[in-house]
């Protein structure tokens, strides 16, 4: 098994108490399994909290020591996280209040134009930026 | 003296060589081209969620090549100069170019050595700028800029 895929089974299987999960990491990307397990159907029933972190963690390892905000909104495993849609929203503001980052780009793709208007003095300042993003999430009851 | 871990010292192909030391804890708050711009609290890059000095047009691509990382160290004071040579009176940067685009920026002690900020890692001081240069992520250091070392950086940046 991948060093990766070993890595988000012993989550899943940390956090299923024993069922054995049904996806794996190929390519850099998480999929589903087709093995002869029993436990789950397929990778939509992995908890998006722990897909988050799984991709927060190989995003963070992948971009390293990279400065450019581009490269890293670019990064594969930031992508995925975008691609978990809705769900990982409150996942990301939870980020947010423990470690501001740059998380802007992925709640602007998957919100749109219900995205709070960040003050134009704030640009930049990712703890104030956070601090826009955390409220608007309170006030939608999303964490 | 502080090192970074020797899985992060391993990326850098020719730090050991060179000397550097651990000045900062990590932060993803601000990066190497805020740092040289003695901002410790914002992330600088030209995008819509990075500090640039100079904002483009609405619907305007933001101005990432070299020249436009120039202008934005124009801003505060610096001026292109010809070497990474220390000098009496002046305060230099270096911006590190890789694959024609700016990658990392190091700005120089009053001792000639240089500081700089490694992306979400560590701040740290190395003994040359060859320290952090490497063939894929910064590339090496090809553009410098000096201003003069008394020059008032705070009113600069509360105009900004």
């Amino acid at each position: 098994m991948p060093v990766e895929s070993e890595a988000l089974f012993n989550k899943g299987a940390e956090h299923q108490a024993g069922k054995i999960p049904q996806w794996s990491v190929e390519n850099n990307s998480i999929v589903e399994s087709h093995g002869d397990y029993p436990a789950m159907e397929s990778l939509h029933q992995v908890p998006v909290g722990i897909r988050f972190e799984f991709l927060r963690d190989l995003w963070r390892q992948d971009i390293g020591r990279d400065s450019s905000l581009t490269n890293i909104t670019k990064n594969k495993y930031y992508s995925q996280i975008i691609e978990l849609k809705t769900p990982v929203v409150p996942y990301i503001l939870k980020e947010l209040q423990v470690r501001p980052g740059p998380w802007f780009f992925a709640l602007r793709s998957i919100i749109k134009d219900d995205s709070p208007k960040i003050p134009n003095e704030y640009i930049g300042n990712f703890k104030k930026m956070s601090e826009v993003w955390v409220e608007w999430g309170k006030h939608r009851g999303m964490i | 003296m502080q090192r970074l871990s020797k899985e992060r010292e391993a990326t850098l192909p020719y730090i050991l060589k060179e000397g550097y030391e651990v000045k900062s804890k990590e932060t993803e708050l601000y990066n190497c081209i805020a740092f040289v711009a003695d901002d410790e609290w914002r992330h600088w890059w030209p995008n819509d969620d990075g500090y640039w000095p100079i904002r483009p047009p609405e619907n305007t691509p933001h101005d990432d090549t070299i020249d436009g990382f120039v202008a934005a160290f124009q801003t505060i004071g610096y001026k292109t100069c010809d070497d990474q040579n220390l000098e009496d009176g002046y305060t230099k940067i270096a911006i590190y170019v890789f694959d024609g685009k700016p990658a990392h920026a190091a700005k120089q002690l009053p001792d000639g050595r240089w500081k700089s900020k490694l992306g979400p890692w560590e701040d740290i001081e190395h003994n040359t700028l060859r320290a952090v240069e490497d063939d894929f992520l910064y590339g090496s250091a090809v553009v410098f800029m000096r201003r003069e070392t008394n020059y008032s950086e705070y009113a600069d940046v509360s105009k900004i």
